[in-house]
């Protein structure tokens, strides 16, 4: 057996530390969320019962939480949609070098780094000014497209970096307009990583707070009543909307790995038809193009 | 019609300021297997890219055949290119790469996967069709894309270093199919490579490029036989480039110049230059022999003899390699036939003489063509 390191238990402690800071208390909010019907806000637990979940449901005091519920999510994918569509037109556009891309790169990135509260207040006002409504399907939309753009901003970069302008040229050069050229090629190639793009999108919008907080108008979006009813509700049902909205959360993170995964899944199709065919090699004139080691 | 398939009038392509092809003339006959030769950075990729489509013509005009395709998209050409990395698509499958020019010319799904297969029973690759590029070895991504390029049956084949990225023994085995798919074909394939053994292998013309512009056109036994300048000599290899300062002699067989080379040794030419001038020339490793500085090479008038120290000699199977180097530091390469240097043989560090016939004294010329 190979020797583990002096370090590995050190390390091994430490990450366990890590794991449980990240984790801990999250884990006491779901383990609360189970406490009995005479249960309180605090450890210990008395019993062990399912009756705040249904409460949620039940119960109006603790506010309007499907509501909410249903516009944070329609609101995620929204945004996860204009980041999508935006992040992949400007990605491309950024590929050619126009006049004054860098300082609207600048711009675009210099929204993550104002204070959100601020950004918040500024929409707010100017909707205001402009004798406006706020609504979360436009302030709220609005505010949070200045967190989740720059962001795909950033991965389209990343991923048209990468990107190989040979394709597009073979395209081109065997008859494909821009279109087809997109369509055809450029698309089919990045669609793994614009899974990506579509997740960041999604949570950063279903979880955004502060640049929500002073533009979603009559309406709360989801994190907005939690932390209201973390003012108002004192039964455990609280913990009870902590735990149902992180396994949504978890939910749709898993949900898009398994998208990854079928889309990897689609291309080893082909590779193991290819496997099963043990003639494949004789098909070759000669055998040594088989085995000429450039893989 | 014209009797060429590309012709190239005074093409010329900056990249900001710097100049990478300048003013260039080319015509190439048709049905020519023709390779564009030079060292990276010459401009032969930016020619193949302009033919193409790939890259804006900066000045000069490019026509095919009797059309002028200058500024025209790479769709309206009728060229296709087959890519330095291939450029395969690496989401379709062999078939599909192979049918996607047709797909681009709205033929019918069955058709152009029909079209397609026989384009891979065409490159032995019919068990593969399924693969994806990544599954494929080198060797078969190259003659994918070469069927992928041919199936539209473009006028003209443009290929970038299209054996580059493989290894030696493919390389060799592959060189042949485009070699005879060519013949067979009877289409002109332009083949930009860095390799001069793939350029006298392949080529029924040479285009030699250096910084831009055309050191020399020609077939391969133009190019390797008569090297025109001394970039050609050096870059096609083989050569030995000297340089001299002309003493006099009218230049013909019975008067050939006096040159005085660098370490005061005399040579002699053919070729008229005025005294008092500076020129190259150039003798091939495998014109010139060597034997010990006492050895008796005889009366014989028609010899050029450079005298020098043997500094490298090495065995290399059917010949032996020499190089003698002059007390002016001048080197030059002599190949040895292996029997004939175990009968004569030359020790290192040995004083040696080095000999070669007049008429195989290639004078260069130091201004490239255009």
């Amino acid at each position: 057996m190979k020797r583990r390191s002096r370090l590995f238990w050190p390390l091994a402690c430490f990450y366990g530390l890590f794991t449980l800071f990240l984790y801990g208390p999250i884990s006491t909010i779901v383990t609360l969320s189970f406490q009995g019907p005479q249960g309180g806000l605090t450890f210990p637990m008395r019993g062990f019962s399912l009756h705040w979940f249904l409460a949620l449901f039940q119960q109006q005091r603790v506010g309007d939480f499907k509501g909410a519920f249903l516009r944070s999510f329609t609101l995620g994918l929204i945004v996860m949609l204009v980041c999508v569509v935006l992040g992949t037109m400007t990605g491309q556009a950024f590929r050619h070098r126009f006049r004054g891309a860098k300082v609207l790169f600048m711009v675009s990135i210099a929204s993550l780094v104002v204070p959100s509260i601020l950004i918040s207040l500024g929409i707010g006002v100017m909707f205001t000014q402009f004798g406006l409504v706020p609504q979360w399907y436009t302030s709220g939309l609005a505010a949070h497209l200045t967190w989740t753009l720059p962001f795909a901003l950033l991965i389209m970069l990343a991923i048209f970096n990468r990107f190989n302008k040979s394709y597009e040229e073979a395209a081109r050069d065997l008859g494909a307009g821009e279109f087809s050229v997109f369509r055809e090629v450029v698309l089919p190639i990045i669609l793994p990583s614009l899974v990506g793009v579509a997740l960041f999108g999604f949570t950063l919008s279903y979880d955004e707070f502060a640049r929500s907080s002073l533009v979603m108008g009559e309406f709360n979006s989801l994190p907005l009543e939690i932390f209201a009813m973390t003012t108002n509700v004192t039964s455990p049902a609280l913990y009870a909307l902590g735990t149902v909205t992180t396994v949504f959360s978890l939910a749709v993170i898993a949900l898009f790995l398994l998208v990854t995964w079928w889309l990897q899944r689609r291309t080893q199709q082909t590779r193991g038809a290819g496997a099963r065919d043990p003639t494949g090699t004789r098909a070759l004139p000669n055998s040594a193009v088989g085995h000429d080691g450039f893989e | 019609m014209s009797e060429y398939d590309i012709t190239l009038q005074g093409v010329s392509k900056e990249y900001g300021s710097l100049l990478a092809v300048d003013d260039v003339c080319l015509a190439l006959p048709r049905g020519s297997y023709c390779c564009l030769l030079g060292p990276s950075g010459c401009g032969k990729t930016s020619i193949l890219r302009m033919i193409a489509g790939h890259e804006e013509i900066t000045r000069g005009r490019i026509w095919l055949r009797a059309e002028d395709i200058s500024h025209l998209p790479p769709a309206k050409r009728n060229t296709s290119m087959m890519f330095q990395d291939y450029a395969l698509f690496p989401h379709m499958t062999a078939a599909e790469n192979i049918a996607f020019g047709l797909k681009m010319r709205g033929v019918r799904k069955r058709a152009r996967l029909q079209q397609a297969e026989e384009m891979l029973a065409k490159i032995g690759l019919t068990e593969y069709r399924r693969h994806l590029p990544a599954q494929l070895s080198g060797g078969q991504r190259q003659r994918v894309a070469l069927a992928r390029a041919l199936i539209t049956e473009p006028a003209v084949l443009l290929l970038d270093e299209p054996l580059s990225a493989l290894d030696r023994f493919v390389r060799i085995q592959l060189r042949g199919e485009l070699q005879r798919m060519q013949k067979e074909l009877g289409m002109t394939f332009i083949h930009v490579t860095h390799s001069q053994e793939e350029a006298l292998a392949l080529a029924d013309l040479v285009v030699v490029m250096d910084q831009g512009r055309i050191q020399q056109v020609g077939s391969p036994q133009e190019v390797y036989g008569h090297a025109r300048t001394s970039f050609v000599a050096s870059f096609i290899g083989d050569h030995n480039v000297l340089t001299g300062r002309v003493e006099g002699g009218a230049g013909d067989a019975r008067d050939p110049l006096r040159l005085t080379g660098r370490s005061g040794q005399t040579f002699r030419l053919l070729g008229r230059i005025p005294e008092g001038q500076q020129v190259e020339f150039a003798v091939r490793a495998d014109h010139a022999a060597v034997q010990p500085d006492d050895a008796d090479i005889g009366t014989d008038t028609d010899l050029n003899v450079l005298r020098g120290t043997a500094a490298v000699v090495e065995y290399a199977g059917f010949q032996v390699r020499i190089r003698v180097d002059t007390d002016a530091q001048e080197h030059f390469t002599v190949y040895v036939p292996e029997q004939r240097f175990a009968a004569r043989p030359v020790t290192l560090d040995q004083r040696v003489k080095v000999t070669w016939k007049i008429r195989d004294t290639d004078l260069l010329d130091t201004e490239p063509v255009h």
